[in-house]
């Protein structure tokens, strides 16, 4: 079936080999080269045929077609005319009075027949057709068979002629609608729809006595007109190859090539599995497509559908619609079998002959007439209640979400279902600078969970806050909301995926640890596949364990850098994700992937985290804000526009992109608001832990340097964007010396500690080198301007500055690179070594540098030797270490935190070698700020005095603000987007 | 401080050396003057018949790197990445008319209902857009060449150039990446009930 790809090179290989063929010769090329394999035959075959329709399709770049202003183009047809007809041209003994259509299969004009005084309809072949001798003459016999087959419900056929180069057909003129332009308007009347479908079922039974298939019966080709239904477009052109498709000669793929070039877009729905999957079509492919029509006259919607060809053709070959009965209750169940019937897959399970299927309808309608039979309106009255239930339903499920607020809240909530927003706070609230999916709330809105930072955290919404055993990241509920599953963590590496009861319980163990992979979220769907995004890839694992399966894994060749965020859709095995490309977060796509099948598609671009929300929509993230579409979950394709959600602020994290938000299936709406971290400074002795307070104001203190004679304090501070201050040790005072909006970060002293050395992005695309006089005085001034991102670390010596080239976008470090200032300004690397480093920095007597680097898996402290990096290296940290700052000459001591946020100080004794002494803690006693490894220096050591300088976080200051969370927030999506 | 051209140039050399970050540095420059090229022409105000829009792309080229000497290389990552913005850009208008023509809903194929179907340009640049996407999976090269000619509007030979093939080799791929597109094209499209 669909699933049986053949091996692309191999069919690329023969198509191409059979393109450089004369086409005669190319069919038996093909059964030659193919042998048995039928499988990449028919995929050649169908290419080809392809190949032959796309007349110049593409070949007009877009931006050309769109410049051109033409509002459509007809697909493949290269030999369309390009200009009308003239009204009034005669063609033999026919006028044309005007155009009434165009498309693949030609031109269709209104006609005046000045022998007969009538008025017909004429179609002007395309040239294609007109030019191909074996293929007109197939043309003329079959207009002639269908001249001869003179039925009520059959446009007939009344000329065949060629006239100054330009060869035509002439039919009925009818007058009428489509049947659909009818169904654009709605479902059929019941009797209606009954009597058009015996209509075209007595056609279709005298065409198939006479050996004529249609092969693409579908609503447009069906007229409406005042004496019934009537079939156009039956058997033009159509012929049945003599053998099956795959095996036939070329010709025979061009007769077919006729049918196909007129049914170019939207005929799929109608096709019968057997059609769809290439193979020879027969009478009981007309009876399948009848069926597709009955179905939608009855009931206004397809029997197959979806937005993208490969859902249709899977919801042709795999699924049963839904009962005509369920669809339209005023149908009878004996229609609901006949239909059914129709669409059987297999051919010899449908009904035979059209003949069989008349007489079945016209017995409906015998027994619709017929008294006693529930009569429509009374159907109709049962479709009502069905509506209030589910009203009712809904009530009840607001009220649950409501009874977590206690009675006055519940009474609100009970009766006016309004929005309710509170905010939850969060017990020792973890910093979201880590791609995490950081909380999660439970399907039925009744629980949140949430990273704290020595475990994750459970809370009933409106009650207590519950520690879980040890810390775990990306938590997620199981779709009972009776399950909470989440990543152990580990010391250095994850330990498994684990699960345990919301209600309380054994923690219970899913998988055993995947490595130290970061996970990206996760899903748990309803027939207990786990979807988890790990290392960049999809994996899947039952709830009950077992082996992890790869699903998807991102496609570097196209752009693709990671998938993430997944989250299952309600149909239970389709599952929405984050595609993050490398052009960053703001080209981030969302996806969906079919469990099953393994197919994917892109849904939207420029958004990620997508949430199904059960009203209709999904809901995702964009550069900080909440987004909502409309989702057909049916189809899995969005429709409308997005709108963005108003007074929702998200946090945003390094890289900009997780999910910091999730919605309940009753309408909570739960989301993590931006971070205003308030820091003070504060001296601490390293030998004793003792602090001095700073009276410095409480500001987003970022990161902090002391100047050469210890008087000054360059600070970089974020306030909506970040800039540089200097702190003036003596006087009290705080100054910014940097201007603009743009960001202005990580300053670094010049050698003789006049100026201040610092990175901006004023330019645009990246960081450059800036300078400005540490009083603030005079202008900024641009230092080195190679266009790549650089940031200071420290000055060695005048006109020599240690920065660090950094990464790509995924990446926060780089190399270490050396910076000479003067004469021609240029940068040298000095270590590019694998992995990322940062915060490098030159020890006093200008013998060594030490800097962190991710080389080994894991950050670690390194010395070696300066200027001559080659000559000695040695890993000062053990099982992590970061930020490395010297202390002051003369000192010998090296201060870095460990990954786990000790501060350590160890003995460098320098000579010629370098010995690193036993690892000693800095005893701190306060609570100051450090980052891990991400980031840069959160400290300073005094070069004069020795003394550490901090970051005090404010009490409270570094809780990430509480999660916001909104009961009945679907109301507010209503308005936000009225239902169409 | 360096003058545009060069700072182009500059991160097309940079580029040219292995340096990723100046491919990202380089990217909005690059849409940013594509997208108001392109906005002048979709605006039809640039309906001289001098300049075609297919050039556009080159004369992108001609204003951020100017006469200067660079590396055929690099000028083949240029294409490239203007190409990839080219169909960003054309791909949004495409949606935006597509909204603009049918406030709520989403994609849709026009039908004619008597005879076939004809295709409104923008659903073709979307769909080809969709399909395209499909094909990166099937034959990344040949999405590749589909991207630089259909989007980026250039010539076979150019296309050979940037992507160091012989000629023959692009025209092979080019049809069949037409073949396989203009199938998953139409063997089905949607529309709303």
């Amino acid at each position: 079936m669909i699933d049986e790809t053949p091996p692309w090179d191999r069919v690329k290989e023969l198509f191409q080999a059979a393109l450089d063929r004369p086409p005669a010769e190319r069919a038996r090329f093909l059964r030659e080269a193919c042998g048995d394999d039928r499988t990449v035959l028919r995929e050649v075959e169908s290419l080809l045929l392809a190949h032959q329709q796309a007349g110049d399709f593409a070949e007009r770049p877009a931006l050309d077609a769109l410049v051109a202003g033409s509002d459509t183009v007809a697909m493949g047809d290269a030999a369309l005319p390009d200009s009308a007809l003239q009204p009034g041209l005669r063609l033999g003994p026919y006028q044309l009075v005007e155009r009434i259509g165009r498309g693949g299969m030609g031109e269709v004009y209104k006609a005046h027949d000045t022998r007969l005084d009538r008025a017909v309809a004429i179609k002007v072949l395309p040239r294609h057709v007109a030019d191909d001798a074996d293929l007109k003459h197939r043309f003329e016999r079959e207009a002639r068979t269908l001249a001869s087959l003179s039925h009520p419900h059959i446009c007939p056929v009344f000329d065949v002629g060629r006239h100054d180069g330009v060869d035509y057909i002439v039919m009925e003129h009818l007058e009428g609608e489509t049947l659909a332009a009818r169904l654009a308007r709605g479902a059929l009347p019941l009797d209606q729809a009954l009597r058009r479908a015996i209509e075209i079922a007595d056609a279709l039974d005298k065409a198939h006595r006479k050996g004529i298939v249609h092969r693409d019966l579908k609503p447009g080709n069906v007229m409406l007109t005042k004496s019934g239904a009537k079939l156009l477009d039956f058997g033009l052109a159509k012929r049945r190859p003599a053998g099956p498709l795959t095996g036939s000669s070329a010709s025979a793929a061009q007769s077919e090539s006729l049918t196909e070039k007129g049914t170019i877009v939207g005929t799929l729905h109608y096709m019968s599995p057997e059609q769809v999957e290439g193979k020879m079509a027969d009478a009981r492919s007309d009876i399948f497509s009848f069926g597709t029509i009955v179905y939608e006259m009855v009931t206004a919607t397809r029997a197959f559908d979806g937005d993208t060809p490969a859902s249709v053709i899977a919801a042709i070959l795999e699924r049963q619609p839904q009962s005509l009965v369920a669809k339209q209750p005023s149908a009878s169940g004996a229609l609901d079998r006949v239909v059914k019937t129709c669409l059987a897959k297999d051919p010899d399970d449908r009904w035979q002959s059209a003949g069989d299927l008349r007489r079945e309808l016209n017995w409906i309608t015998e027994e619709n007439r017929a008294p006693g039979r529930p009569a429509v309106q009374e159907a109709a009255k049962r479709a009502r209640p069905v509506v209030w239930a589910a009203a009712v339903g809904l009530a009840i499920l607001v009220g649950a979400a409501g009874a977590w607020f206690g009675a006055g809240r519940l009474a609100r909530a009970e009766r006016t279902a309004a929005p309710i927003r509170f905010a939850v706070p969060r017990v020792e609230a973890a910093q979201a600078t880590i791609q995490t999916a950081g909380f999660a709330i439970s399907p039925d809105g009744a629980h949140l969970i949430y990273e704290a930072r020595s475990s994750l955290r459970l809370r009933s919404i409106g009650g207590d806050d519950i520690p879980l055993p040890g810390a775990g990241n990306n938590p997620f509920f199981s779709p009972d909301s009776q399950w909470v599953a989440f990543f152990a963590d580990g010391v250095s590496s994850n330990q498994g995926l684990q699960r345990m009861p919301v209600g309380g319980g054994a923690v219970a163990q899913i998988t055993p640890g995947f490595g130290i992979e970061r996970t990206f979220g996760a899903t748990w769907g309803s027939d207990g596949t786990i979807v988890i995004a790990r290392g960049g890839s999809l994996v899947r694992v039952g709830q009950g364990g077992g082996d992890v399966e790869l699903v998807a894994k991102p496609d570097t060749a196209a752009g693709e850098v990671r998938y993430a965020w997944p989250a299952f859709l309600p149909d239970g095995r389709s599952v929405l994700f984050t595609i993050l490309r490398d052009a960053g977060p703001a080209d981030a796509r969302i996806g969906v992937i079919d469990l099953m099948t393994r197919r994917q598609k892109t849904l939207l671009q420029g958004g990620h985290a997508a949430r199904y929300l059960p009203t209709g929509h999904l809901m995702y993230a964009s550069r900080g804000r909440l987004h909502v579409v409309g989702f057909d979950d049916r189809s899995l394709e969005t429709r409308g526009v997005p709108v963005t959600v108003g007074g929702v602020r998200l946090a945003q994290t390094v890289g900009g992109f997780n999910a910091n938000f999730d919605v309940s299936m009753t309408g909570t709406l739960a989301y993590l608001p931006p971070a205003v971290l308030l820091r003070t400074l504060a001296w601490v002795d390293p030998r004793d832990g003792r602090e001095e307070p700073i009276p410095a104001p409480p500001k987003v203190y970022v990161y902090p340097r002391i100047s050469p004679d210890g008087m000054f304090v360059a600070l970089d501070v974020a306030d909506g964007n970040r800039d540089i201050w200097v702190y003036d040790v003596q006087r009290g005072g705080i100054t910014k010396i940097t201007k603009g909006a743009t960001e202005n970060l990580m300053p670094t002293w010049s050698f003789d500690g006049k100026r201040v050395f610092y990175a901006s992005d004023r330019e645009g695309g990246g960081f450059r080198i800036y300078s400005v006089a540490a009083d603030g005085a005079g202008s900024e001034r641009q230092e080195f301007s190679e266009r790549s991102s650089y940031v200071p670390n420290s000055m060695p010596a005048p006109n020599q500055l240690v920065a660090i080239a950094t990464g790509t976008g995924t990446r926060g470090g780089g190399d270490v690179v050396i910076v000479t200032l003067a004469g021609d300004v240029q940068a040298r690397t000095l270590l590019g070594v694998d992995g990322e480093q940062s915060s490098a920095q030159v020890s006093p007597d200008g013998r060594w540098i030490a800097y962190q680097s991710s080389e080994s898996g894991t950050y670690e402290v390194y010395i070696n030797s300066y200027p001559d990096v080659s000559r000695r290296r040695v890993r000062v940290s053990q099982g992590g270490g970061a930020h490395p700052l010297w202390g002051r000459a003369g000192s010998n001591e090296l201060f870095y935190w460990t990954l786990q946020g000790a501060l350590k100080v160890v003995s460098v004794t320098s000579t010629d070698d370098i010995r690193v002494g036993p690892l000693r803690d800095v005893p701190l006693k306060g609570a100051y700020l450090h980052t891990g490894a991400v980031g840069a220096w959160r400290y300073s050591v005094s070069p004069v005095d020795g003394r550490l300088l901090l970051f005090k976080t404010t009490p409270g200051g570094e809780d990430l603000p509480p999660i916001e969370v909104t009961v009945n927030w679907f109301e507010e999506l209503k308005r936000l987007v009225p239902s169409q | 401080m360096a003058s545009q051209p060069e700072a182009v140039s500059d991160l097309l050399r940079s580029w040219g050396r292995g340096n990723t970050q100046a491919r990202d540095d380089l990217l909005p420059l690059v849409y940013r003057e594509l997208k108001l090229r392109a906005a002048a022409y979709l605006r039809h105000e640039r309906r001289d018949h001098t300049l075609q829009p297919t050039a556009l792309v080159h004369e992108a080229y001609m204003r951020l790197i100017g006469q200067e000497r660079v590396a055929w290389q690099n000028r083949a990552h240029f294409f490239g990445i203007a190409s990839q913005m080219m169909r960003r850009i054309l791909v949004d208008h495409a949606r935006e008319r597509q909204a603009a023509k049918r406030p709520g809903a989403g994609l849709r194929v026009v039908f004619d209902d008597r005879i076939g179907a004809t295709l409104p340009v923008d659903c073709e640049v979307l769909l080809l857009d969709l399909a395209l996407e499909e094909l990166s999976r099937v034959d990344a090269r040949q999405a590749q060449i589909v991207e630089l000619r259909y989007f980026g509007g250039m010539s076979e030979l150019e296309v050979a150039r940037v992507l160091s093939l012989s000629r023959a080799t692009v025209t092979r791929e080019w049809q069949t990446a037409r073949a396989w597109m203009y199938r998953r094209m139409t063997t089905g499209q949607s529309r709303r009930a």
